[in-house]
């Protein structure tokens, strides 16, 4: 279910399409492999019952209470009926790249540096014998 | 042709599903891919209002979420792994160590 929600946002991101393969790329290619690896590695329980807790029924309300909200702010925001069908300019990966690398370089940088301490911190964390913890 | 209030229902159905998610299961991992179903959403809304401005800035931001994200998978998976490992467990709701 998550994955072809997943696939359905990519797919509809398709009018940016650099955004939308990496989407792909990234998502369904890497991340969908990491949860499978982590739901073997964790030995998940199948089954209903342990599937969701007790407080189903209010993350049910609350998740619909949100979309309700949700909805209501994009009709007031947004309304539908005088909403034109813009028709979708499809942005080069050239373009992409340019305000990435002009307006855009220090938190480029940044991002570089927080995915290199992620994997260092993940490493960290997963090794087998941790070291003094 | 793309209408800018069905995008952007789409993402609060996406961003809603992830509240549910995150709010009513069991088992950390999924906790955690209902949140990249919310982070999906944000990108899914940066992406359409890009479209609809002609602008290409809302595509970097969504590109920096989802690197960001990458980053909070890794990061939580590990995490969740040790946790594993430490309790033979990864229900959240034994995991109430830190609870008040």
């Amino acid at each position: 279910m998550v994955a072809l929600l997943s696939a359905g946002a990519t797919y509809l991101l398709l009018g940016a399409e650099f955004v939308g393969w990496v989407q792909i790329l990234i998502y369904v290619g890497a991340i969908v492999i990491l949860f499978l690896f982590g739901l073997m590695l964790t030995k998940a329980p199948i089954g209903r019952d342990t599937l969701d807790n007790q407080q189903r029924w209010l993350g049910a309300l609350v998740g619909l209470g949100v979309f309700a909200g949700l909805v209501f702010l994009i009709q007031d925001a947004f309304p539908y009926e005088d909403a034109v069908a813009t028709t979708v300019v499809p942005t080069t990966t050239a373009d992409v790249g340019t305000a990435l690398f002009t307006d855009y370089v220090l938190p480029f940088e940044a991002v570089s540096f927080l995915l290199l301490a992620a994997l260092i911190g993940a490493i960290v964390l997963a090794r087998k014998d941790g070291g003094p913890r | 042709m793309i209408r800018l209030p069905l995008v952007l229902t789409f993402s609060a159905i996406l961003f809603s599903a992830g509240v549910y998610g995150v709010l009513a299961r069991r088992n950390a991992v999924m906790v955690l891919m209902a949140i990249e179903l919310m982070l999906n959403a944000v990108n899914v809304n940066l992406v359409a209002f890009a479209a609809a401005l002609q602008d290409v800035n809302g595509q970097v931001f969504a590109l920096f979420v989802i690197a960001v994200a990458a980053a909070e998978v890794g990061i939580g998976l590990a995490i969740v792994i040790l946790l594993f490992r430490n309790r033979q467990s990864i229900n959240i709701d034994e995991v109430s160590l830190l609870k008040w």
